[in-house]
């Protein structure tokens, strides 16, 4: 289990990574919304991995999950919504407004 | 007292909250601006005079105990951060109040200032490390959004690489929060120092890998080389007042987080850190002011100039000496008021000489006297010339790097001054010097200098009072590379109410 969110995680890095680098402005979007769900995983397997286990303490329970990390996790998952949502609107304008979507920055000075 | 901790969140949350329904309005969001900052810069002294003996205030939210509930510190340093953001604050506002700028005032300007306030403030009190990381992406998306304010060409193209630079940089402060949190369970400051303290040697690595993801994390918000080059594209593009808040306060928040995060949390692993820091301090300083010679725009010049006063305060903390910190915390103090200035003051050129071009500027001396005469003081202060402010933070910089033995740096310091000079000069001959290029120079109000005039002044008081500030940023650095009264108070077994 741990092994698989291990690959998970690592995957959407590199996938993320690499989407990052590309030139045009949608793709680094895209990348940038891979590596948060990436961070995301991460924070949510650092309350420890398990399965079946709820973050409630009920009576009986022996497995509990640990909420504080949920909770981080929906914290950074609400964060991570509004800028990319922010970042969607700044690449539109500014498509809009250049006529491309390339992210290199050439800026006339003077 | 430790209650009032609160005021610098909420309070500019409450402004802004307040300043959204009066828009439309610009004469009374500026008047409720300027008093709401006003008071916050009251709350900020008291908050300074209660903890300039040592004390450091615990406010825990809902009573909760640390480290399971959330707490705000304020220690010295706190203080001087929440002191310096109130004083910028208020400088930037009464600058936008003495000559508007409509075309801003148009916009949501005032409210975002103060989520932005909200932000910085929040992330100097909180004691906790996930919400550093929560008042940071305050701060940022209110900086996005003052950045990218009127939205030119320019600069949405700046703002889209700042969004992602920092985007990408969040994502790294939470792999780096959550492998800490993973090492821990816990992630509030001064638990973390014990419970980092008390890790065995099977976790070093992993604890060095959330070391460093957070060292590049704050080297990127604080604009270190070579994680810097946003900030040049980035902070002239929008109007003066949102350059003059941004290159004032904005990016000293990494730099605070670098030194809270270093002596509070790896304190007794920090060592590997201490040496890239200083390396990158080095590296800051001459490049930041090599890329500034070749800069013709004025305020352009003036960013790359940040990356390079960002060198000096990180190559201070990288020593990690008492003497170094607080050399570096003096620095800081001095350099936010006069960057504060000088970006106040371009503003004024450039609305003055009609241009924002070096080139296209001249004779800016001879249209207003009074603008020249505060510039070359902010100038010479800032290339540290005595006897301001600028020469006594450079002049023990430069002996706390001598007692530490880092010749390199020493050289440096000097070397990065006197380009710095070098480029001021520049400014003077174009912009200050020789004929207005435009037959009909145009006028701008004169109310517009007082800001300027008044964080000059002030600039100029502490070098009057340099001793005493001396003294105090020592002790702000024994207090800081001393954790455990910052540990123990935090960690008290407070009573509920």
């Amino acid at each position: 289990m741990e092994l698989l969110v291990a690959i998970a995680i690592g995957s959407l890095v590199a996938a993320g990574v690499f989407l990052i680098l590309r030139p045009t402005g949608f793709p680094v979007v895209l990348g940038l919304a891979l590596v948060s769900h990436a961070v995301n995983l991460l924070l949510v397997s650092m309350g420890r991995v398990r399965l079946g286990s709820p973050p409630l303490v009920a009576d009986g329970t022996t497995a509990t999950a640990d909420p504080l990390a949920q909770a981080l996790v929906l914290t950074a998952i609400v964060i991570s919504f509004g800028m990319t949502a922010f970042l969607l609107v700044l690449a539109y304008r500014g498509y809009q407004r250049a006529g491309t979507e390339s992210v290199d920055l050439e800026i006339e000075h003077g | 007292m430790a209650d009032l901790l609160v005021a610098p969140v909420l309070w500019p949350l409450v402004t802004a909250i307040v300043l959204l329904s009066l828009g439309g309005r610009p004469g009374v969001q500026r008047l409720v601006s300027l008093v709401s900052q006003a008071c916050l810069l009251a709350v900020a002294v008291a908050l300074a005079v209660a903890v300039k003996d040592g004390t450091v205030l615990v406010h825990r939210l809902g009573g909760w105990p640390a480290p399971f509930g959330i707490v705000l510190v304020a220690d010295r340093l706190t203080a001087v951060m929440l002191l310096l953001t109130a004083v910028t604050g208020l400088a930037v506002l009464l600058y936008e109040a003495a000559a508007p700028d409509r075309e801003l005032e148009r916009l949501p300007f005032f409210p975002l200032f103060h989520f932005l306030l909200m932000g910085l403030d929040g992330a100097f009190v909180t004691g906790d490390l996930f919400n550093l990381f929560v008042f940071f992406e305050v701060l940022l998306i209110a900086s996005y959004a003052l950045a990218t304010l009127g939205a030119s060409a320019r600069q949405l193209r700046a703002g889209l690489q700042f969004v992602v630079l920092n985007l990408l940089s969040s994502a790294l402060f939470l792999f780096g929060v959550g492998t800490l949190y993973g090492l821990t369970g816990t992630l509030n400051l001064a638990d973390l120092a014990g419970k980092v303290e008390a890790l065995g040697s099977a976790d070093a690595g992993l604890l060095r890998v959330a070391m460093m993801s957070l060292l590049v994390v704050f080297a990127a918000k604080a604009a270190l080389i070579p994680l810097a080059f946003w900030l040049p594209d980035t902070y002239p593009a929008p109007s003066p007042v949102v350059s003059a808040m941004f290159g004032g306060i904005a990016t000293k928040v990494g730099v605070y987080a670098l030194l809270r995060v270093f002596t509070t949390v790896f304190d007794s692993v920090r060592g590997p850190g201490a040496e890239v820091l200083l390396v990158l301090g080095i590296v800051s300083m001459l490049v930041g002011v090599l890329g500034a010679v070749a800069q013709t725009e004025l305020r352009r010049l003036l960013s790359f100039h940040i990356v390079s006063q960002i060198g000096y305060l990180v190559f201070g903390i990288g020593l990690f000496t008492i003497a170094g910190v607080g050399a570096a915390i003096f620095y800081m103090v001095h350099y936010t008021i006069v960057k504060c200035a000088l970006f106040l003051l371009s503003g004024s050129a450039e609305r003055l000489g009609g241009a924002r071009d070096l080139k296209q500027l001249g004779g800016l001396a001879h249209q207003s006297p009074a603008l020249a005469a505060l510039f070359f003081v902010g100038a010479i202060s800032l290339a540290g010339l005595p006897p301001t402010s600028g020469f006594m933070s450079k002049a023990f910089l430069a002996s706390a790097a001598i007692a530490d033995g880092q010749w390199v740096g020493v050289v440096v310091i000097f070397a990065a001054g006197l380009l710095t000079l070098f480029s001021m000069t520049k400014i003077w001959t174009m912009a200050f010097w020789g004929e207005p290029p435009h037959a009909a120079p145009q006028h701008a109000p004169v109310g517009m200098l007082w800001a300027a005039a008044l964080l000059v002044s002030f600039s100029m008081t502490l070098a009057l009072a340099a001793d005493p500030l001396f003294r105090f940023t020592q002790a702000t650095a024994t207090q800081l590379l001393d954790r455990t009264g910052y540990v123990a108070a935090v960690l008290a077994p407070g009573a509920r109410p």
